[in-house]
Parts: structure tokens; C-alpha cells; sequence
């Protein structure tokens, strides 16, 4: 089929031409304004050779023109590549590589670049086309062109094996999450859309993708102010945010140290989080200092998008459960099933499986990851996906979520698989062995704890295998604690005792 | 101890561990060497329960959080009163 998510902005353009599409320090762009910039950059990039099956690497901190390039990559009917800024470049490249990224756009290019490759950067150099001239160029006619294979980005999240794994999210799928998120949260022209997550992290398509499918303005917050409670706090008064959405963490920060009901948020209509598990106690004090925001909690893994939703009740305020994850959206269907795939009754746990418009096409350049993940789901002939998360159903149909089936830990909203970061770890020449384990954490839901053994009983400070880490993975996946072990605890099994770890 | 020899060795020792010779000078970006929001909240525990300073939330800003020096000028401007 073929599809394109550009229309959307076309017709914000169309419809709501003269609002505000994007806020970003004291600069402003119209939904007019950004189709034109959009279409510019289109031109710009099909002249260096975007095109449909072509991956562009997306490179930017929170920025207009990340916005602006972003719907010119949608526009050449390329697949748009997030990669954070912060990552190191050593990760940058294996991603770049597996992507076989064609041109770069970046805030600021990272070094070490394939010379050969298309840049245009917000800074120019190493021979960037700085993004100020792409925008100045003529702009692209015609229709919109819809990428291959229906792919509108690829999201990489951590693998287990060591390498990250890129997740192809559809058009399909944002066409359709986009719907749904306009008509669950009523957005409108009227409504003003907070952007907090980073462009990899598939919170991001609400935020830019339900915002232009209703015309509201988009409101990238700041990275200098993410980690200060108070100003972010300040920032969502100050900028008159409708709808905010972020991880929870972000919430309890605020609400711990923020002072949410000293300032003035009336015009916050809606308060979702999603990317994991909202701790029950710090949910009741949130609620209690922002009475009238309607709470959401949206789940999914970013294979599925969002695919359940649970609207925060008077009930759930009044006792001590976990917050369920709620129901399905729109044409979603999800199966808990036991180890043999076969449905388990009403309250039972199991493997949580998901089918639906949302659900990812697959892992890239992955058939076997694939094919071991997107399966044949027990009813209905089609295809689900294995979240490994375990859940349950509630009486009333609502699913509560119960952990992971295997090692995957949350941390600030962020996966992480410790094979991942113990793959690093095992780069280290002192390191014999490295296990990696949750450790629980009241604001963070969860900080990473590495047990080290070393080779020969040698001598190694935690200082130099956090500089060891910070080279080769992003900063979310650094351990938070280090414990040392003359040899890690074996289970009867002859395995690494990861519940003797945990302690 | 000195309170900013406390915080020096709790930055640096205990929050981002750093190998001795690599310690940031006092004027150092903190951001760059690895704070992050886990980091600060914890950061503002120590300085609570271990200094006995309290400060104030709204006080909490990425220029106060920029650099040792910045952090000590801070809290000893709440140590006075």
C-alpha cells in the first residue's frame, strides 16, 4: 500500500496554516511555515539521493530542525534513522553500519563518518551542507512519495546479544496510533503537545505525530533542563503545555522535587505516561497535586508501539495495586498464553502477545530475530508479537502487567538488556566474568548493578570500567553500582545466580 | 572535611566514580563528566542528610549544578543562614 504520514502535515497545513506547529527558545514555526521548510528539505535531500529504500540517519538534539528534516525524510519517501547525539561513537557506527545509513542529518556530525556519505549538520564542517542552506534551496513538488516496504522509521533498542537491534515501525503504524491518540485525548488545533522523549524512543511519534494529525503545537523540551524537576515543572506553566507525556520517572521527579502544585497548570488537560511501570505510591501523590489532568498509562513495547491504554480511576487511587496497563486501542487484539502458546484461562499468567496495525513488520536485516518473535497468533489467523512481558487478566478484562519472561530491566523508561552491557564489560581484558542485575529504585524504577569477577584475582577500580563502559555503550546503560566477586555464585545448575546478585 | 572536599570525594568517588588522576578541576562541566538526573537527585540527598544543608527546589538549576565551584558557592550561601 501506498501510504506516506506526510498529509498529515499537509493538511495541518491546509487546515490550521496559521497555528503554531513548533515552540522552540522564542522561535516559532506555523504549520505553514513547516510544510514549507519540510518541502525544502525534501528537495535537498532527494537531490543527494534520498528516496524510497533509502535509510537517513536523524542525528539531532530537540530542535526545530530536527521537526522540519524529519518530514523532509517522509516527504523523499526515505526511512528516518534516530540516532541520540549522546551515544558514543563507537555504538553511533555499529548502527549506522546495520542500518546502512546513506546521508546523515545532524545537529552536529559525529566524527569518524564514512567521508563518502551525504551530511548536511546544523553546524557546518567536515564538508556538511549546513542545514540553513538545505532550507533556502527551492522546494519539492509533487505528491509526497511513500517509502518501501511501508517503513517510516527504524527505532534500535539494546540486544541481548550485544548488538542493538533496529525496530522497523510502519506508516501503517503511525497512521494508525496517530488516529487513535487524536480521538482517545481529543487533541485539537487548540492543544499543546510537550516533546520530551528522544527521537529514538518511540514515545516520540505521539509527540509529533498526533500533534500534526490534530494541528497542535509541538513543544520540544530543552536536554539542559530535563534532569532539574523545578524547571521542567516551570516549563510546562511557562509554555502553557495541554498535554504532557514522558516516562514516569520524569513525573516523580517532579513531583518530588518540582513543587507540581506550586505552579500553574491549568491549562494541562492530560497527564500520560508510558515506557514502564508507574509506582502506585508515587501515582496517588502525583494525582494529589494535579487533581484535574486526566492520568493515562499507555503500554507497549517498542515492537508494538502503544497498544494498550488504562485511564486512571478513583479505584486505582484508593488502594495499593499496580496500575493495570488497562485494554487494547483500536483493531488491537492481545493473547496471554502459557510456555506452549496456547491461551490461558481468565487470571492466569503468561506471555503477553499482541496483533494489530501498531505492531512492528519485523527487526531489520533480522529474519531469524523475526521469525522468533512475530509468530502465528492462537486465533484469527494472523500474526502476533511475543512482548515477553507476563500478564494477567483481571475479571473485568483489564490486563495488569507482572514483569519480564526473561532478563530485559527498565530503567528511566529506557530497556536494557544486561547481555548488552555484560558484552561490554567482557571487552575488558581484567574481566572474567560480568553479570548485570536490577536493583530497585523508589524515583528510577529500577538502577543497574554490575557483579565483576576478575581474571586472576586482578585488581580493577570501578572508575576505569565505568571510563571502559562510557566509550562503548550510552549513558543510560552505565551501571549505577559495582560490586566485586573473586568468582560470580553458581546456582546448582552451574549458572550465574542472578537472584543471589539482586541481594 | 571541608565541605568541598566532601563533595569532591562524593562526586567523584561514590556518584561518578573517576580514577584519581582524571578528577575534574573544580570549575570542570559536570554534565560532561556523566551527571545525569539519577545522579543530581541523589546528590541532593548527600548534601541534605550528609551536610545538613537544605535547599531550595526552585534553586535547582543546570548554572548551580554546572561545576564543583558552582555547587560549593551554592551550598555555603545555605550553610550561613
Amino acid at each position: 500500500m501506498s501510504e506516506s504520514l506526510y498529509p498529515l502535515l499537509q493538511h495541518a497545513a491546509d487546515r490550521h496554516g496559521h497555528c503554531p506547529a513548533i515552540r522552540f527558545a522564542d522561535r516559532t514555526l506555523t504549520y505553514r511555515q513547516l510544510l514549507d521548510a519540510a518541502d525544502r528539505a525534501a528537495r535537498a535531500l532527494a537531490e543527494r539521493g534520498a528516496a524510497p529504500g533509502v535509510r537517513v540517519a536523524l542525528s539531532f538534539t530537540k530542535s526545530i530542525d530536527a521537526i522540519v528534516v524529519l518530514f523532509g525524510i517522509i516527504r523523499a519517501g526515505a526511512t528516518y534513522v534516530p540516532i541520540d547525539p549522546a551515544w558514543p561513537a563507537e555504538r553511533a557506527a555499529m548502527i549506522a553500519e546495520d542500518a546502512d545509513i546513506q546521508i546523515w542529518t545532524a545537529s552536529q556530525l559525529p566524527a569518524g563518518l564514512p567521508p563518502s556519505r551525504p551530511c548536511f549538520a546544523g553546524r557546518a564542517a567536515n564538508g556538511a551542507t549546513p542545514i540553513a542552506e538545505m532550507l533556502s534551496g527551492p522546494p519539492a513538488v509533487g505528491d509526497p512519495l511513500a517509502p518501501r516496504d511501508g517503513l517510516a522509521n527504524v527505532l534500535f533498542t539494546s540486544g541481548s546479544t550485544g548488538r542493538p537491534k533496529g525496530v522497523q515501525i510502519t506508516t501503517r503504524s503511525l497512521l494508525h496510533f496517530s488516529e487513535w491518540s487524536v480521538r482517545q485525548f481529543a487533541l485539537t488545533a487548540a492543544d499543546v503537545l510537550s516533546n520530551h522523549a528522544p527521537y529514538n524512543f518511540d514515545l516520540s511519534t505521539f509527540d509529533i505525530f498526533a500533534a500534526v494529525r490534530a494541528g497542535a503545537a509541538m513543544i520540544p523540551v530543552p536536554e539542559r533542563i530535563k534532569m532539574f524537576p523545578y524547571q521542567m515543572a516551570k516549563f510546562i506553566a511557562d509554555q502553557r503545555i495541554s498535554v504532557w507525556y514522558s516516562v514516569p520517572s520524569a513525573l516523580v521527579m517532579m513531583q518530588l522535587r518540582g513543587r507540581l502544585g506550586a505552579h500553574d497548570l491549568s491549562r494541562l488537560r492530560h497527564v500520560i505516561f508510558a515506557g514502564e511501570a508507574m509506582p502506585k505510591a508515587a501515582l496517588k501523590a502525583i494525582a494529589a497535586e494535579l487533581p484535574r489532568p486526566v492520568l493515562t498509562n499507555l503500554y507497549g513495547p517498542t515492537e508494538t508501539n502503544v497498544c494498550t491504554h488504562h485511564r486512571v480511576t478513583a479505584d486505582d487511587l484508593a488502594d495499593d495495586a499496580p496500575l493495570p496497563i488497562g485494554r487494547p486501542i483500536t483493531d488491537t487484539r492481545v493473547w496471554i498464553v502459557d510456555d506452549g502458546m496456547r491461551p490461558v484461562p481468565p487470571g492466569k499468567s503468561g506471555e503477553l502477545l499482541v496483533a494489530g496495525p501498531t505492531v512492528t513488520s519485523g527487526y531489520l536485516g533480522d529474519a531469524d530475530l523475526t521469525a522468533s518473535r512475530l509468530v502465528p497468533a492462537p486465533q484469527g489467523g494472523v500474526i502476533a508479537y511475543r512482548t515477553g512481558d507476563r500478564a494477567r487478566a483481571r475479571s473485568d478484562g483489564v490486563l495488569l502487567f507482572e514483569g519480564r519472561i526473561d532478563r530485559m530491566i527498565k530503567c528511566r523508561g529506557h530497556r536494557i538488556e544486561p547481555g548488552e552491557v555484560e558484552a561490554a564489560l567482557a571487552k575488558h581484558p581484567v574481566v572474567a566474568e560480568a553479570a548485570v542485575v536490577p536493583c530497585a529504585d523508589p524515583v528510577f524504577g529500577n538502577r543497574l548493578r554490575a557483579c565483576i569477577a576478575a581474571r586472576d584475582g586482578g585488581d580493577i577500580a570501578e572508575a576505569e570500567l565505568i571510563a571502559f563502559c562510557r566509550a562503548r555503550l550510552p549513558a543510560y546503560m552505565l551501571p549505577d553500582e559495582w560490586k566485586f566477586y573473586d568468582a560470580l555464585p553458581r546456582t546448582d545448575r552451574e549458572k550465574i545466580d542472578l537472584r543471589a546478585l539482586m541481594r | 572535611m571541608e565541605a568541598r572536599e566532601q563533595i569532591r570525594s562524593y562526586l567523584f568517588d561514590t556518584l561518578i566514580p573517576t580514577p584519581a588522576a582524571q578528577w575534574p578541576a573544580d570549575d570542570a562541566d559536570l554534565y560532561e563528566a556523566g551527571m545525569d538526573s539519577l545522579r543530581l537527585m541523589q546528590l541532593l540527598v548527600f548534601v541534605e542528610q550528609k551536610l545538613g544543608v537544605n535547599l531550595p527546589d526552585h534553586e535547582v538549576t543546570p548554572e548551580r549544578i554546572g561545576s564543583v565551584d558552582s555547587l560549593v558557592k551554592w551550598i555555603s550561601e545555605h550553610k550561613a543562614s
